[in-house]
């Protein structure tokens, strides 16, 4: 009975991807989406949510990420899930999460894949980022020696 | 003599009312002025609470990352680096040390725009002094060793920190806005 009534007051929320993919929500994992939140004060109850910057396959992520963080405790062991999942993931899916997150405005998935990729930086040299992230330098030789020279503090 | 007693009584009378409404005034102003006081005492400790107090010190080990408010443009940068907006940059930013983030700058030249925009924005500034977060494992003690304020092998972590006097912090945070700014 009290189980059957928990279920009834669980409103749930629909959600349409960039893709045109719905997905069925629970209330209290959808609004820990600011950008929900302001969403659905716009428009009624039942109308559904589009969120024409996030595709599905990100959404189902950012969808499994918010009700874990409603149904699970404590909160630090999902987080600790979530970061392995995040850190042996793509890139690909890991920016995409990062620019979903930004988007939906979920301060502690932003947070989380943030961490994610400043722990991708930490302790590795400007050739090694580049590396990793397929960026390529512009700078010429002598700028690349200027900056070197006024960041060598950071290195003694 | 009857109306020298009115004219006295009518005199007698006012000089009271007026001794009335100038209590009325005092009070007023008495509770005007303790109101102010109270209000600068709350901003004075408010500002207490900013500042590097030895208890906010010894936190500082176990916070997150420096909160930016968002960048609303601050940061002239035309390409963003990992295409990523300027704003989650920098919160990925928050979660490495200064000195990190300065090797970054060589990367390449969006990224030394970038980071070079953000070395200048003042909440960032703000922040990174307020934390004292030189190198990462490292806050504090970079200056603490430096200024031979004590030595480093005797002491537990929390003692070097605790050590430092507020004025030493300031000096500290000083010289580290002063290299941020340069």
């Amino acid at each position: 009975m009290a189980s059957s009534s928990t279920s009834e007051q669980k409103k749930k929320i629909r959600l349409k991807s960039a893709d045109n993919e719905l997905f069925d929500v629970d209330e209290d994992a959808a609004l820990q989406s600011e950008t929900i939140k302001n969403l659905l004060q716009e428009i009624s109850g039942d109308q559904i949510v589009p969120l024409p910057n996030v595709t599905s396959k990100i959404l189902a992520k950012v969808i499994e990420y918010c009700s874990n963080m409603c149904e699970l405790d404590p909160i630090i062991s999902v987080n600790k899930q979530w970061e392995s999942f995040f850190k042996n993931c793509d890139q690909d899916t890991l920016f995409d999460t990062i620019l979903a997150a930004n988007y939906l405005s979920i301060k502690s998935l932003l947070d989380l894949t943030c961490k994610c990729v400043a722990d991708m930086m930490k302790g590795k040299t400007p050739e090694e980022i580049r590396e990793k992230f397929h960026i390529v330098n512009d700078l010429t030789s002598e700028e690349e020696a200027k900056i070197r020279a006024e960041i060598s503090w950071a290195f003694e | 003599p009857g109306m020298a007693l009115a004219l006295g009584l009518l005199a007698v009378a006012a000089g009271a009312g007026a001794m009335v409404v100038q209590d009325q005034i005092s009070t007023r102003n008495r509770r005007r002025r303790q109101e102010q006081a109270e209000k600068r005492r709350a901003e004075l400790d408010a500002g207490r609470a900013a500042t590097l107090s030895n208890e906010a010190c010894h936190d500082h080990r176990y916070r997150g990352p420096v909160r930016l408010p968002r960048l609303q443009n601050s940061i002239d940068i035309d390409t963003i680096p990992l295409g990523l907006p300027a704003n989650v940059m920098s919160n990925i930013m928050m979660f490495m040390d200064v000195s990190t983030c300065f090797s970054l700058r060589s990367v390449n030249s969006s990224w030394n725009r970038f980071l070079c925009g953000l070395f200048r924005y003042k909440p960032y500034l703000k922040q990174v002094v307020w934390r004292g977060d030189f190198h990462n494992d490292q806050r504090f003690r970079y200056w603490s060793e430096e200024y031979n304020v004590v030595q480093p092998k005797r002491l537990t972590y929390c003692d070097r920190i605790a050590v430092l006097d507020a004025n030493d912090r300031l000096a500290q945070s000083a010289h580290l806005y002063c290299v941020l700014i340069t």
